[in-house]
């Protein structure tokens, strides 16, 4: 091929790619708004049209799912953490619910087979499907999860229309954590509470900034300081183990306890020396209820193990 | 092969643009949802449910053209990079492309999770300019870079970029998944709008490599001979290498860094087509877009709901593959 | 080999001075790295502790924490660097090593493959699946690099290839098994953190012995760098030979691993180092290979500790980090493919 030919048909080529490009642009807009026959509702990637009352609702996390259930809204369809059942917590509430996928790869397949009439989930997990979510089924996206969990309840019971019964919900909670810390004895003199988790490869040491820490602080109980800060968690080798000492020690293990450091931990010589092992107060706890719930669900049930643990020890 | 038959096999594209459609046709099909062929056929004649239409046509056909546009491009970019290095074991990641975008997407899934959407895509492309543009300036000595030098300084700059990764991978808290996915490939999620997004650079890339296919037969053909035939070597090995690395970069934008694909598939096609680059580079386009759909297609099928990454599909059935096609033709050196 | 002139007298006098100044970094670095961490002991405290413990928090550490730690660091630098000189021995060639040639790689696939599919198989048997493992991956690369001519380049980037191939297994485990395989995405990191003597105790034997017996082997490492013919012609059985002190280079390279995952560019790097200093003669390279090796990695994971503290960041980052860029200056002196 000569060059006089090349720069022709090289040109030609540069004009197609750019009319690509432009009509690439126009589809990317998006439509003009239509007029909305539901609720309007605002959420972290905009405003979505919902239905007066959903009927066939998916959730996509398990925060979402604790939510729905809780403000007695049956999901079609929700997803699993990768390789687990639906939290078992829960119990029954999960019976018929369709699983569809993993929390890192919901089956848009399925979602779209179940003819959703809304989508709950958070921008933190799937803000990239955005897009493709909200053209199976109006889609609220909370902003992300965690320590958020309580605007998170609000956000899902503005969208499926039950916010009154998500405020009720909060309310009681609310007024259940301060209840024991009135039966503990009030501020000032409640006992200290430290938080392990071992998940695999990792030793986590909680910090404030999580959804057990905001528990924690609604019943007003103290932390060590080494806890005593505003991040989600420290990833902590055996050697800070002394640190972690408390008057209350609550461990949990997410997945297989094989997989992780535990063993290492409950036999070292360092824990065995920690003041709240040596008076029994270092107590292993539900991973569902504790780290994955993420709902009010959840929560109340913390609230619970709570009661159990330091009342019984006042 | 340097013992190229001479014979020519003329019906050899065609052939493998057949299969092509056929594989694609085969892989609506397949899914959480499983739809025969029959059914298949109904929706594309407008004669079937509202639900199987909108799988098909919202799901399904963007993700086949993604993976088969971004198959296409790996395996072009790995034609080109395995004769302007002139080595048989070369391919994408061997130049720092993946291993750069590979840690730009981690940084910016990780590091910065507030990050606007579009940043992904974007982050990616940079990240495999920046690995290749790292690479390509250690390896240039005394205003030559020697084909042999690239291929070593990329492994050694791949090497530090990947262990950063890792770096981040481990302090990254619980939501590590979506960017290992990344990390092997996938076309999950791929819709209209990706598929717009890079087909004008395919549109652009994909033909503008085949047109140079002479130059690239020029420079397989070794330093002294591309000199002596009057070619500046220096400056068409850099539009080489820029467009392999714009290949691989755009592909990686749409699919991830899926393995493997953009060194076999320049191999398949050797073995079929030759080793002119006038045949090799369609042949290799046309068997890296199988690869890719096939490989989506057969993730989706495993396990539903589950969908197994295409990168890992491709890996397996490549490396395997790769390593008895290195046996069989014994010394593929050229 | 990356040889400089140096006058034979002067090169006998550092030879001398080596490997006392090895073996005094070596111990500096040894209590450097029982002093410093989340936590830092006075290098005083450090030497009365070591040797007469006690039931104290800091005792408690060094006795049960750091000591172990020390002595993982000091096993798996020297390991590697021995492997390295070895591999550089008997391929010839300046650009091999443990990690390059797709040992460490395929030595941590092994012990994936084990964690995810033989749960229940005592850690004693992660150095033998470690040992297939690399073996495996060694062979196939040496395979894949005959059968395309066989040059140092292309030795490197037929292990590029396998290791390519290897890490995308590994991913693939860790992916399609993420729960049982997390717990192993640290091992693959490249760490000593967290070792205790529990699970040192099956490995070190076989570190001390691969060690001994690539020490008392360096002579034949000596043949082997000859080149074939010459050796032959001295009446040497090659292929024994070679076969030998490659066994032992890939055991020391697994032993290394099944303790601290794939640990790159060290066992690259320290025998160009030890070379450098006393010559080519693997009777001297090898054992100060194994010194420099161990002082290392030593002093690279107490700097991995202070990187970003109180957070541990795994050594193996640390160590690519030093010797990415000596690799790419080894990579820049190789001239066109011979």
């Amino acid at each position: 091929m000569r060059r006089t030919l090349l720069k022709p048909i090289l040109s030609t080529q540069i004009l197609i790619a750019s009319c690509l490009a432009a009509l690439a642009f126009a589809l990317g807009q998006p439509a003009s708004a239509q007029s909305c026959t539901g609720r309007l509702v605002k959420h972290a990637m905009g405003t979505s049209c919902v239905p007066k009352v959903p009927k066939r609702v998916v959730v996509l996390d398990t925060g979402e799912l604790d939510s729905a259930l809780a403000l007695g809204v049956k999901p079609v369809g929700a997803v699993t953490p990768a390789g687990q059942p639906f939290q078992a917590y829960l119990g029954k509430l999960t019976e018929g619910i369709e699983v569809v996928g993993t929390i890192q790869q919901p089956s848009l397949e399925k979602i779209l087979a179940l003819r959703p009439d809304l989508i709950l989930t958070s921008k933190l997990r799937h803000g990239q499907l955005y897009d493709q979510l909200s053209r199976i089924a109006p889609t609220v996206m909370a902003e992300t999860v965690g320590v958020v969990w309580k605007e998170n309840l609000l956000l899902a019971g503005e969208a499926l229309g039950r916010s009154a019964q998500a405020k009720v919900l909060l309310a009681q909670y609310e007024r259940r954590a301060g209840q024991l810390r009135n039966r503990l004895g009030g501020r000032g003199r409640l006992p200290t509470v430290s938080i392990l988790r071992f998940t695999p490869g990792q030793i986590r040491s909680m910090n404030r900034a999580n959804y057990i820490g905001t528990i924690l602080a609604d019943v007003g109980l103290p932390r060590p300081a080494f806890q005593s800060k505003d991040t989600f968690a420290d990833y902590i080798s055996l050697e800070r183990l002394p640190d972690l000492d408390a008057d209350y020690l609550f461990y949990a293990t997410y997945g297989d306890p094989a997989q992780t450091d535990q063993a290492a931990v409950l036999s070292s010589p360092l824990w065995k020396g920690l003041k709240v092992v040596q008076k029994g107060r270092a107590i292993a706890v539900n991973d569902d209820v504790w780290f994955l719930a993420i709902g009010v669900l959840g929560a109340n049930q913390v609230l619970g193990d709570l009661e159990k643990y330091l009342l019984a020890g006042k | 092969m340097t013992l190229a038959k001479p014979r020519q096999r003329p019906a050899i594209l065609p052939l493998l643009t057949l299969l092509l459609a056929v594989l694609c046709v085969a892989a609506l099909g397949v899914g959480a949802i499983r739809l025969s062929p029959l059914e298949v056929l109904q929706v594309l004649t407008g004669l079937a449910d509202a639900t199987h239409t909108r799988i098909l046509y919202e799901l399904r056909l963007p993700r086949i053209c993604v993976g088969a546009l971004c198959g296409a491009m790996f395996a072009a970019s790995g034609a080109i990079l395995q004769g302007v290095v002139r080595n048989p074991l070369a391919s994408p990641d061997v130049v720092g492309v993946g291993a750069g975008a590979g840690l730009a997407v981690v940084v910016t899934l990780i590091l910065f999770p507030a990050a606007p959407l579009w940043a992904l895509p974007a982050g990616a492309f940079a990240g495999a300019g920046v690995g290749f543009a790292l690479v390509y300036l250690l390896a240039r000595r005394a205003g030559e870079v020697a084909p042999v030098r690239i291929a070593l300084i990329g492994i050694a700059v791949a090497a530090a970029l990947t262990s950063f990764q890792q770096l981040i991978l481990i302090r990254a808290p619980d939501d590590i998944g979506r960017a290992l996915s990344f990390l092997v490939g996938t076309v999950y999620g791929a819709d209209w709008e990706r598929l717009l997004r890079i087909l004008p650079w395919a549109a652009l890339l994909l033909p503008s490599s085949w047109l140079l296919w002479r130059r690239f037969d020029v420079l397989a053909l070794g330093d002294q001979l591309a000199r002596g035939l009057g070619m500046r070597l220096e400056f068409a090995r850099l539009v080489a290498l820029a467009l392999a690395v714009g290949l691989a970069g755009v592909a990686v934008t749409g699919a991830g860094v899926l393995g493997f694909v953009g060194l076999i598939a320049p191999h398949m096609a050797r073995l079929l087509a030759g080793p002119s680059f006038a045949r090799l580079l369609p042949a290799s386009m046309l068997l890296g877009a199988m690869l890719v759909v096939g490989a989506d297609a057969l993730g989706r099928g495993l396990v539903p709901p589950i969908e197994v990454p295409a990168g890992i599909v491709t890996t397996l059935i490549g490396a395997p593959y790769f390593l008895w096609l290195l046996r069989r033709t014994g010394g593929i050196r050229r | 080999m990356t040889m400089t002139a140096v006058l034979p007298s002067r090169r006998a006098r550092i030879a001398w001075l080596a490997f006392p100044l090895g073996l005094g970094l070596l111990l500096l670095a040894f209590l450097l790295s029982i002093s410093v961490g989340a936590k830092d002991i006075p290098l005083a405290e450090v030497w009365r502790l070591v040797f007469r413990p006690d039931a104290s928090t800091d005792g408690l550490i060094v006795q049960t924490l750091r000591l172990p730690r020390a002595v993982a660091a000091l096993a798996v630098g020297a390991s590697l660097a021995v492997s390295g000189a070895m591999l550089q021995g008997i391929t010839r060639n300046p650009l091999a090593g443990p990690g390059i040639l797709g040992v460490n790689a395929g030595a941590a696939l092994g012990i994936l493959v084990a964690v995810v599919f033989l749960p229940t198989l005592p850690t004693q048997a992660f150095v033998a699946v470690a040992f297939v493992g690399g073996l495996l991956a060694a062979g196939l690369v040496y395979a894949i690099a005959t059968s395309v001519g066989l040059t140092p380049v292309r030795l490197a980037l037929a292990g590029v290839a396998v290791g390519a191939l290897l890490a995308a297994l590994s991913n693939t485990l860790l992916t399609l098994f993420e729960e049982r395989a997390r717990g192993a995405l640290f091992i693959l990191a490249g760490s000593v953190a967290g070792r205790s003597w529990e699970s040192l105790e099956p490995v070190l034997p076989w570190v001390a012995a691969t060690l001994t017996l690539a020490l008392l082997s360096a002579h034949f490492v000596n043949l082997l760098t000859l080149g074939e013919d010459v050796a032959r012609g001295l009446g040497v059985r090659v292929g024994w030979v070679r076969a030998w002190t490659t066994a032992l280079a890939v055991l020391a390279a697994a032993a290394a691993t099944s303790i601290a995952g794939p640990i790159g560019f060290l066992g690259l790097m320290t025998p160009h180092l030890a070379r450098g200093l006393v010559g080519a003669d693997y009777r001297r390279v090898l054992p100060l290979s194994a010194v420099l090796g161990a002082a290392i990695l030593l002093l690279a994971d107490v700097g991995a500790r202070l990187v970003d503290k109180p957070l541990e960041t795994p050594v193996g980052v640390l160590i690519t980090a030093i010797g990415a860029p000596f690799f790419v200056y080894l990579a820049r002196r190789t001239g066109p493919e011979r």
